[in-house]
């Protein structure tokens, strides 16, 4: 059993897995990273790191495996329920009028995000006006995703909680069907989706979207990761475009952050500035 | 000073203790003091504003990647996990609570420990969970000070019990003891 891991170590593990399958994690933030390192390692009865380097450098780690279980996928549906009635209430009628409203929720994990930004437009019979492009660098989170979450009970619960606040028109409940103790949303909502599996900083970017819902993923990468992502993604939207990130979140200490002016301090909703 | 950072961990019947102890500290307090406290999630404003009315530093809940300085309060944000981070900043996530709480006291003070080892001082007030034992623990073996106040003395004692239970605690305080240990720090 590993209980943790020193930054030396850490370095290497990163290293090798990069060398051997040229997927680059060393501005990953770190806290969180070895969390995750730590309980891959362990649930695959490593007694030491030595061997689980030797492992990846013969390519013997199921990766598409490991991508799934490093990244960081607890958030809940309708997270902070102000937000979302913010973007109700307040955005997405205005934006969605035209029927040309394109959206983009990179580096997805979870899915909840994505699900909940479906219902609020399934309620407000806005679903066939936009058009969402959903990314993630894990296929087996795409997968899961595209088969509707197949969230535990405990999850979909918290998320009950939070729709209640959050004040949508039915019950939570309306949207999934429970199989084998999982909960799976219903799969029409998602018909307007473009799924891709990509790396976001290797995203090609078109300055296409007016909306990119990126929240609490930042937060698991380190400032020059970050100042890179964020770039992306301001050249990802179009002139006065928002971006909204977590509520712990900033672009304060971004190196563009002068490209955006913040227009919800309390949701950490941005605008691009125009020009 | 020998110290980097103080770190307060309390759950039920701690806030009147963390507000006692806060409001003796002066303005330019030579160290930062990180609270992680549970708190319900969906209460994001107010708990800052609550705290601050008797405290003379600074309090704020920090943003990811924001820098750490001496002489100011954060406290842990509603529904992330707080850390500090290589660099000396702040760092969230939204891992899954652990004893179920997000922020998580155990987690908190581990990253504390990890960064600061023996430079750091660790205390953990009323709760009534058993979070906060392990963290502490962490604390101590890195080599830093672990100090619980007196379950006696508190309101709800299992977390402090917990604490005295997991690890060997350099000090045993009540809220006056904690107050003047934190003002005569070297």
């Amino acid at each position: 059993m590993i209980n943790n891991i020193g930054i030396v170590d850490a370095r290497k593990i990163i290293k090798a897995i990069n060398e051997t399958y040229n997927y680059d994690f060393k501005d990953y933030a770190l806290t969180t990273f070895k969390h995750r390192l730590i309980q891959f390692i362990n649930n695959n009865n490593y007694n030491n790191l030595e061997n689980f380097i030797q492992d990846i450098q013969k390519k013997e780690i199921d990766f598409e495996d490991f991508i799934d279980k490093i990244l960081i996928d607890t958030t809940e549906m309708f997270r902070t329920p102000s937000f979302w009635r913010e973007i109700r209430d307040k955005y997405l009628p205005k934006l969605a009028s035209s029927r040309d409203l394109k959206i983009w929720m990179p580096h997805i994990t979870s899915g909840d995000g994505l699900f909940t930004l479906e219902i609020i437009l399934h309620e407000l019979g806005l679903t066939n006006n936009v058009q969402i492009t959903a990314s993630s660098m894990s296929e087996k989170k795409l997968a899961r995703i595209k088969e509707g979450g197949g969230y535990s009970l405990k999850k979909i619960e918290v998320g009950e909680a939070n729709y209640k606040r959050y004040a949508g028109k039915f019950q939570l409940a309306n949207y999934y069907t429970v199989k084998n103790n999982c909960a799976y949303l219903d799969t029409s909502l998602i018909r307007n989706v473009t799924f891709h599996k990509s790396i976001i900083t290797q995203d090609a970017s078109s300055a296409s979207f007016k909306l990119i819902i990126f929240q609490n993923h930042m937060i698991y990468f380190n400032q020059s990761l970050q100042d890179k992502v964020a770039l992306k993604l301001i050249d990802s939207l179009v002139p006065a475009g928002m971006l909204a990130l977590g509520s712990g979140e900033t672009l304060e200490y971004s190196s563009s952050s002068n490209k955006l002016i913040l227009i919800d301090k309390l949701e950490k909703i941005y605008k691009k500035k125009i020009g | 000073m020998d110290y980097k950072a103080v770190i307060i961990g309390g759950s039920a019947g701690s806030f009147q203790v963390v507000t006692k102890i806060i409001s003796a500290l002066p303005k330019k307090y030579p160290l930062p003091v990180f609270l992680c406290l549970h708190r319900l999630k969906h209460i994001r404003s107010g708990f800052v504003e609550a705290l601050s009315i008797k405290s003379q530093m600074s309090i704020e809940e920090p943003t990811d990647k924001q820098p750490i300085k001496s002489g100011k309060i954060y406290l842990a944000p509603a529904n992330y996990h707080m850390y500090v981070e290589l660099g000396n900043k702040f760092a969230l996530s939204t891992e899954d609570p652990v004893n179920h709480s997000r922020p998580s006291i155990d987690l908190s003070f581990e990253s504390v420990a990890y960064n600061y080892n023996r430079k750091a001082i660790g205390i953990i007030l009323s709760g009534a969970n058993r979070d906060g034992a392990l963290g502490l623990k962490a604390i101590k073996s890195a080599g830093g000070v672990a100090i619980v106040q007196d379950p006696k003395e508190c309101q709800v004692p299992t977390m402090t019990t917990a604490s005295i239970n997991a690890t060997k605690v350099d000090y045993i305080f009540k809220t006056e003891e904690i107050i003047n240990f934190l003002l005569n720090l070297r």
